[in-house]
């Protein structure tokens, strides 16, 4: 018997849930001949501004127990680059390409949409709300409902592409700001993006990080994640995708059972690049030795009362 | 000089362990079946090694291959036992497998005329021993320049010693060769009759600076092994990122030809302005980890 691992996330069509998490997974290129990108979910690429963005000073990254902290400051060659000499190539893959928008400005995240609207091969867009408003003194989109808001109802404008929302954990309720974006149209939300972290050399007394901050990511984050998809799924109608610290097909299917519809890996990839397809096969076992027609059939299952 | 063929097809293999050995308590030395990689890899080339089994430490550690054996398909690797990882694999036993990625990066570019000259700190000599076993193979002469701590931590000045290679060293203690950093001995071949047709270098980054500094504006060309912490090791994170030199001639790596806005760059070879921010960057793993010295920045 067969099981149907088939999902739809807000109009984008995914042949299983497992996707590739924003920034991990470069433009698929680099592990295009050793992961066979046509059995991934969806793959979800850098996030992608209107100008280049240089990223941060190194040291960019650091290991933590269980984790690690990044703090690359979405360095990318900017939207027209992407389009012209990355996307292009992922259109010989039967793969959706989601593509992670990033912005200083309302009006910057607004255009990076236009422009991706107008291209070939995007499947959906996922607004990165973890970015510092420039204009606001670099408070984080995402930690406020009001501003959220405003970037997703901006970009709906623009744009008829399925649009995520991905929301920062780095917030006193993400409940509610998942209620805000929703209500500014987006058909679905991911969570989470990093945890804001630091580590310290006590060698040279100064931070690790050339930013000071990073965003802690990994099998350490994943308790604080699924706590968060649980609130947000039990607190909006739209797809979940659900993320942070998933290492193998158990870790994905508790993000499911809390009411993911989908997941995405990140750091897992980073020790095992074929952790994505591993994932698809592992949760594929789980539902066929159980008894299981579809993946949809396990989602939230955990929240029956 | 040409740089080696970009080696596209890295790959993930379980390689056996054949031996493990220390010849000092902090160092250890693997050597590897790893028949592939041994064929495909090139000097200043490196592998992205899984440690701790399930799950943690959470990232791979890179390490240089500092010697190949294409004939018996083995692989060394020579490291310093600083951290978790490196003391993981130094427990390692034969028979036992490890998990890596490789090869990646590219390695040192080469050319026909000598003699090269190498300059190696403390463990920055271990990639220095691959190129000197390809000179070696192809008959160009070379002077191999060591400098440590002290005569303890010069543990591959005998490998060096077994090849046709002029081995000169220096120590800070004085314990073994001149007294002084590795440096002082780059300032006396430099002032030699005969130049170096290149100089490589691999060490810690204030021994790179002064390297750079010193073969600035040289008839010779001068290459840096750099190191930076590393999540994916294969150019997918832009985690390793080292600033690109800004006046000097940095390849402009994510420009391909013909990209919006870009082409000018390719042609003057640059990345100036290439980025909006004070400076570009480069990705050690995949741009490296070998640079030409005025592409990177080590300040
Ligand atoms: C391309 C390349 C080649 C290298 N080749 C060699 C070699 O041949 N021999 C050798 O002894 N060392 C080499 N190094 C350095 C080696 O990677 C580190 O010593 C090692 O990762 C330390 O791991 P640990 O768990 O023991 O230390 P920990 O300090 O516990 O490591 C914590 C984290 O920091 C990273 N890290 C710590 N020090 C370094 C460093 N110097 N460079 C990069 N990452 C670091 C680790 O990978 C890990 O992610 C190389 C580094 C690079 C980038
Ligand atoms: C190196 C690195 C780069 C990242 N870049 C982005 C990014 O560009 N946009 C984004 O929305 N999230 C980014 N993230 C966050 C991940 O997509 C993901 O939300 C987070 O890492 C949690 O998942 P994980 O624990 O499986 O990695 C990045 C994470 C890492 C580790
Ligand atoms: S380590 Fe990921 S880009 Fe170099």
């Amino acid at each position: 018997m067969t099981v149907d691992l088939s999902v739809e996330i807000g109009g984008l069509k995914m042949k299983n849930p497992v996707m590739t998490a924003s920034g991990t997974f470069g433009y698929g290129r680099e592990y295009a001949h050793v992961v066979d990108l046509n059995r991934l979910g969806a793959l979800v690429v850098k996030g992608t501004s209107v100008h280049p963005w240089a990223g941060n000073p190194p040291p960019r990254v650091a290991e933590t127990p269980a984790g690690m902290l990044n703090a690359i400051g979405l360095e990318n060659p900017g939207v027209d680059r992407v389009v012209k000499e990355e996307l292009p190539a992922l259109r010989a893959f039967h793969v959706p390409v989601v593509v992670n928008i990033v912005g200083h400005t309302v009006s910057e995240y607004v255009e990076v949409a236009r422009r991706l609207d107008d291209s070939d091969g995007v499947a959906a867009l996922e607004v990165n709300i973890s970015c510092p408003n420039v204009a606001e003194g670099g408070l984080t989109f995402g930690t406020d409902p009001d501003q959220a808001f405003e970037v997703l109802r901006r970009v709906r404008e623009v744009t008829r592409l399925p649009l995520i929302a991905k929301l920062t954990p780095n917030v006193t309720s993400v409940a509610e700001i998942a209620r805000s974006v929703v209500e500014a149209g987006a058909d679905a939300v991911s969570l989470i993006n990093t945890l804001l972290g630091m580590s310290i050399d006590i060698e040279t007394r100064r931070p690790v990080l050339g930013n000071t901050l990073g965003g802690l990511s990994g099998p350490a984050v994943k308790p604080v994640a699924l706590r968060m998809v649980w609130e947000v799924a039990g607190a909006v109608s739209v797809p979940v995708i659900g993320m942070g610290g998933i290492c193998n097909a158990r870790d994905a299917l508790e993000f499911l059972m809390a009411g993911a519809s989908a997941v995405a890996v990140g750091t897992a990839t980073f020790v095992d690049p074929t952790a994505p397809l591993k994932i698809v096969d592992g949760i594929e076992k789980y539902l066929k030795e159980k008894g299981f027609r579809k993946v949809t059939e396990v989602v939230g299952l955990a929240r029956r009362s | 000089m040409s740089w080696p063929e970009p080696e596209p097809s890295w790959n993930r293999f379980e390689a056996r362990v054949l031996k493990v050995d220390h010849p000092r308590e902090d160092h250890c030395l693997v050597v590897l079946e790893a028949p592939l990689i041994a064929r495909r890899g090139k000097p200043g080339q490196f592998v992205h090694v899984r440690v701790g089994g399930e799950g943690f430490p959470v990232l791979r550690r890179p390490l240089s291959v500092a010697a190949f054996h294409p004939d018996r398909g083995e692989i060394e690797l020579f490291f310093r036992i600083v951290g978790r990882g490196t003391k993981w694999l130094a427990q390692r036993k034969a028979n036992d497998l490890l998990d890596l990625l490789g090869p990646l990066g590219r390695g040192f570019p080469t050319g026909p005329g000598g003699p090269w000259l190498l300059v190696g700190g403390g463990i920055g000599s271990a990639p220095l021993l691959s190129l000197a076993q390809a000179a070696q193979r192809r008959r160009i002469p070379v002077v191999v320049l060591l400098g440590a701590k002290q005569q303890a931590e010069l543990v591959l000045a005998s490998r060096f010693g077994e090849l046709d290679a002029r081995v000169h060293v220096a120590t800070d203690d004085g314990s073994m060769g001149v007294k002084g950093p590795v440096t002082s001995l780059l300032a006396d071949q430099l002032k030699q009759n005969e130049p170096p047709a290149v100089v490589y270098a691999c060490g810690p980054k204030p021994m790179l600076k002064k390297v750079k500094e010193m073969t600035r504006g040289q008839a010779f060309p001068c290459y840096l092994s750099l190191e930076e912490r590393m999540a994916c090791g294969v150019g997918a994170c832009l985690g390793c990122s080292c600033a690109a030199e800004t006046t000097g001639t940095a390849r402009a790596t994510t420009c391909t030809e013909g990209g919006t806005g870009c082409e000018n760059l390719v042609q003057e070879n640059k990345v100036t302005d290439l980025l909006p921010g004070p400076v570009g960057y480069v990705r050690v793993c995949v741009d490296g980890p070998v640079f030409e010295a005025g592409e990177v920045s080590l300040d």
